[in-house]
């Protein structure tokens, strides 16, 4: 019953609905605007031009786009848990459900929330793409893309129910959300390729875990178009140019694949649920 | 007696906010809750609804040990917090239907178990409202509502009234009498309005942590306040006495017989009580 709370009272709140998704429209507007073109100049500069470059771009950025729903539609759903812990968390805990499964319940709310978010972003870029002439993915990217929604979720959920754990108050939690909403577009790689960025920023990008999930998304967007781009060129101007537009991460000489990411969401994932569990625990004794 | 504290402690740090009381409630009574802010009342409501926990001693709900069956406790209590909890975005019917799943009611159970809690509480008018947008009324009944979804045998009202306009007190009074009347249910009152304690079975005063009376409200009044009996006699004497009782004053004013000009009697009151309990004590200190 309090995940249909959750939801209800997250989409009748039209603030919180516009706010959890401020990132992704800003990003969305600045793609529109400019970004798209600027991020487009030296494909063109290379290639001269050649159709279907503005679809890579288009790709690349609104990839990271969904990855960066993933992370503030969670944000957005959790500001109820936040809220709550000054006040209607004295009604339901004294209800005979047990806290454990009171705290379960917010968690599986806020990963509704955040998925209904996320798949509205995907939809929201597919439409844009395939409207401005990109191919519709098949079945199966069709299908991967779902399952990265689903990943990304879930890993920006545990990441945001471990942070909440050291927020006192709606007031710190608007703070945090907004520094976080701020700051996901370049650690995501959405404004500035990966590949600009200074060595240690870039180490941090690839530490990140929602990284992986902007990775994993323009890997299903863009990477058959991109063989067609670089067809005939050597193989690793292609590989060079995924790691520099963060579409893959190199630890070492290990280039890491789809499945590295998604394996490196789930352990996140884990990791963050497991650590948010542990220090709930300590603060409620 | 549904309600067993013993010896009960609850310290923060070196602040004894309840210190050692010991009190029982009858089952099916009124009981109120007296003290200051700051007295103790809302830590022993917080132990007794299993919210905190004791630092010593025991307190048992319905023959149930708090801090040890906590959820079997939760089954046989409601309660009326001080501040609103309920949803704002949400309906009345909503935010009652929410709180029934909370206590493992099938879908039907939960739908008869709101239109009994929303008859009970005779809030069917506005049921379909949101409860952000009822008035301050309005909202107490609902949040009485809340606390009798699932038929409660123990109601903590903590407070109910403060800020409410008298009209509205008095028609919350008349639907508590109804209540009590009708299920049988035992109530405890914490309140600031003694003539709302006035109609109790039993009180108890707490002060700085620890209990300074407790018995009816005519017992606490012969022991801990007077009244007064002013005269004015025909030749111009003033007589102003604190007299045990009202039939103390009846016989101290027979000796003036014949020669009274004017007579008052003052009963005291439960406010007299208070003050003189809890002023006593400050002066004391």
């Amino acid at each position: 019953m309090l995940i249909k709370r959750q939801l209800l009272v997250f989409f009748r709140d039209r603030a919180a609905v516009f706010f959890s998704l401020m990132s992704v429209l800003m990003i969305f507007a600045l793609y529109i605007l400019f970004l798209g073109n600027v991020l487009a100049q030296p494909l063109r500069a290379f290639f001269g031009d050649v159709a279907g470059i503005d679809n890579i771009v288009g790709g690349l950025m609104l990839g990271g786009l969904v990855a960066v729903a993933a992370l503030t539609g969670c944000l957005g759903a959790f500001e109820i848990f936040v809220s709550d812990k000054k006040r209607a968390s004295m009604d339901f805990m004294t209800s005979p459900t047990s806290r454990r499964k009171l705290s379960l319940q917010y968690v599986l709310g806020s990963s509704v929330v955040g998925l209904i978010m996320t798949l509205a972003a995907l939809v929201l870029v597919m439409a844009y793409l395939t409207f401005n002439g990109a191919p519709l993915p098949g079945l199966q990217n069709m299908a991967l893309l779902l399952f990265t929604v689903i990943l990304s979720v879930l890993c920006g959920n545990a990441f945001v129910f471990f942070i909440i754990q050291f927020v006192n108050g709606t007031n710190a939690y608007a703070a945090v959300s907004a520094v976080v909403g701020s700051l996901i577009g370049f650690v995501a790689g959405v404004f500035v390729p990966i590949g600009t960025m200074p060595a240690a920023v870039q180490w941090i990008i690839r530490i990140f875990p929602m990284s992986h999930s902007a990775a994993m998304f323009r890997q299903i967007l863009v990477d058959e178009q991109l063989e067609q781009l670089f067809y005939g060129a050597p193989a690793e101007y292609l590989e060079n140019f995924r790691l520099s537009q963060g579409i893959t991460y190199a630890f070492g000489d290990l280039i890491i694949n789809f499945w590295h990411s998604a394996a490196v969401l789930t352990l996140s994932a884990i990791t963050f649920f497991t650590l948010g569990l542990i220090f709930m625990k300590k603060r409620q004794k | 007696m549904i309600i067993q504290v013993e010896n009960l402690r609850k310290n923060y740090a070196d602040v004894k906010a309840v210190n050692g009381i010991s009190f029982s409630v009858k089952e099916g009574s009124l009981f109120s809750f007296l003290g200051t802010n700051g007295a103790g009342k809302s830590t022993t409501i917080g132990i007794l609804t299993t919210l905190l926990a004791q630092t010593s001693g025991s307190a048992k709900v319905g023959g149930l040990d708090v801090a040890r069956q906590g959820e079997k406790v939760r089954e046989l209590i409601g309660v009326v917090f001080q501040t609103a909890v309920l949803d704002e975005l949400l309906t009345v019917r909503e935010n009652l239907d929410i709180r029934a799943g909370l206590y493992g009611f099938s879908a039907r159970k939960r739908k008869e178990a709101v239109e009994n809690a929303i008859k009970l509480a005779g809030i069917s008018e506005f049921a379909n409202r949101r409860y952000g947008k009822l008035s301050g009324g309005m909202r107490r009944r609902t949040d009485i509502a809340r606390a009798l979804v699932h038929t409660p045998k123990l109601l903590f009202l903590d407070e109910p009234t403060t800020g409410l306009d008298p009209k509205t007190r008095q028609d919350m009074w008349q639907m508590l009498r109804d209540l009590q009347r009708d299920t049988g249910m035992t109530v405890f009152l914490t309140t600031h309005y003694m003539e709302e304690a006035a109609e109790s079975d039993d009180i108890v005063v707490i002060h700085r942590g620890e209990i300074r009376a407790q018995g009816t409200p005519l017992c606490l009044k012969q022991r801990y306040c007077h009244d007064l009996l002013k005269i004015t006699t025909t030749d111009g004497e003033y007589i102003e006495k604190k007299m045990p009782s009202t039939v103390d004053a009846l016989v101290a004013a027979e000796a003036y017989k014949g020669r009274i000009e004017n007579i008052e009697i003052i009963n005291g009151t439960l406010d007299d009580v208070f003050l003189n309990l809890t002023e006593g004590y400050e002066n004391a200190d």
